[in-house]
């Protein structure tokens, strides 16, 4: 198999490089892009990415394949490179680290800003804050978010603006703080996020449902928050 | 004991599930232990905690360690000593065991800690480098890969999902106990399990209502 591979390591190299790679794929089995990291790896040491659990629950491993942002652990080489050459970049829009580590800081910053934890001013029950399993319910779709930033690199709003813009996976999240019954800051989350850049620069292109590889939906939570917001009536 | 530092789950080994290791039993020791533990710690905080910092002596270990890789120049690959540590783990450390094929294996991990003592690092980059940190994790792979072993070898019983062709019964005479491996010397100790009753309070039943 043709594998095109983006390197730099900014301790030797002047400007990145695509490498053009030739791998030998064992015979009828489907590996999985990681699969493919690893085997290359094994052969040139100094290749570096991320991975860890190796069956997409660690969310360390996007990166863009083939054009497209996803979990390599989890794709199929069939899948990512159905012409049979596999071209392998960092997630766009972050910085480089090095190959294909991104400086995730960015990413995290605005997921620091919604305040991904739950807020609740009232004296804590002896057991534990119970909700009724509809309310529950309320969560799913929300809360499975591996924080892997497969979408909020695919994201040209995000891209433009990602200090301004909290882009999809962090508003996912802050649709999930506002959805949770257990929640009272309901009003100082939407005032957070009501000036022009935080949620309005989303301009539904939805690239970012299209990447989940978790099949999670952000735009739809973007929608709801949007809704909470305008029936706030600001 | 080492004062300030906190360990749960399975590197803590309090072996809530004794001989057995099931899917999930790391949850259990995760959400139990994580919990007392974060309560000790934030109790320990408040009362001021007795912490140790690392001796000189420690510090020149690890140096050392980091220089003997950084300073490699040629020798076998890391990819290569971690492969063949996986094949010897697996074939000869999984759950149904024999004595000879464990002792016989025994020996190979001794002399692949000659091999990975010398063997090299290619990549010597200061950023990002995953080829380092995976070597230094292959020194500590063989560390748990020799405990793993020796002392598997030397519980001569089978117990819970620890299956051995030559020893085939559950030897509570002998073998009703944690197994403690001291890396110095490769030396296998025992300690009893803690037997006293420990009681709880039972739940009286009630309607689950929110
Ligand atoms: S729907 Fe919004 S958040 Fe998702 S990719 Fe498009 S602009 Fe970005
Ligand atoms: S919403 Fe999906 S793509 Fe975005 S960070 Fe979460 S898991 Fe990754």
């Amino acid at each position: 198999m043709q594998i095109s591979l983006y390197r730099f390591d900014p301790d030797t190299d002047e400007s990145p490089r695509t490498d053009s790679l030739e791998l030998d794929l064992p015979e009828g089995r489907d590996l999985m892009v990681l699969d493919v990291l690893e085997l290359l790896k094994a052969e040139d040491p100094s290749i570096a990415y991320r991975r860890s659990c190796r069956e997409g629950v660690c969310g360390s491993d996007g990166i863009n394949m083939n054009g497209r942002n996803g979990l390599a652990c989890i794709t199929p080489v069939s899948e990512a490179a159905p012409r049979g050459k596999l071209t392998l970049r960092p997630l766009p829009g972050l910085p480089v680290v090095r190959d294909l580590v991104v400086d995730m800081s960015q990413f995290y910053r605005q997921y620091e800003k919604i305040k991904p934890w739950l807020v609740n001013d009232t004296a804590p029950p002896a057991r534990e804050r119970l909700q009724s399993p509809e309310d529950r319910e309320k969560l799913n779709g929300l809360y499975e978010c591996i924080l892997c930033a497969c979408c909020s690199t695919a994201c040209p709003s995000f891209w433009w603006n990602p200090d301004k813009f909290v882009g999809p996976a962090g508003l996912l999240q802050a649709y999930r703080f506002l959805a949770d019954s257990r929640d009272t800051a309901t009003a100082e989350r939407l005032a957070a996020l009501e000036d022009p850049f935080s949620v309005f620069r989303c301009r539904g292109i939805m690239n970012c449902v299209s990447v989940c590889p978790k099949g999670l939906n952000p735009t739809r939570a973007i929608g709801k928050i949007r809704s909470m917001l305008l029936s706030q009536g600001i | 004991m080492v004062g300030g530092l906190y360990a749960i789950g399975e590197v803590a080994c309090v072996s809530v599930h004794g001989a057995n290791r099931l899917g999930g039993n790391s949850l259990l020791d995760l959400v139990v232990f994580g919990r007392a533990a974060g309560i000790h710690i934030e109790e320990a905080m408040r009362q001021g905690i007795n912490r140790r910092g690392p001796s000189e002596a420690d510090v020149d270990r690890a140096t050392a360690r980091l220089a003997r890789w950084n300073g490699s120049e040629s020798g076998e690959s890391v990819a290569e000593l971690k492969r063949e540590l996986q094949r010897l783990m697996l074939m000869d450390f999984n759950v149904f065991r024999s004595g000879d094929n464990m002792r016989s294996s025994i020996g190979e991990l001794a002399g692949l800690r000659e091999r990975i003592a010398v063997a090299h690092l290619a990549d010597k980059s200061r950023v990002f480098n995953t080829a380092r940190l995976e070597a230094l994790e292959l020194d500590n792979l063989l560390e748990v890969a020799e405990a793993t072993a020796i002392v598997a070898e030397a519980r001569t019983e089978s117990r819970g999902a620890h299956a051995r062709d030559d020893y085939t019964e559950r030897d509570d005479d002998n073998w009703l106990c944690h197994s403690l491996y001291f890396a110095p010397g490769k030396r296998v100790g025992k300690r009893s399990v803690n037997f006293a009753p420990q009681t709880v309070e039972t739940f009286k039943p009630t309607e689950r209502s929110y």
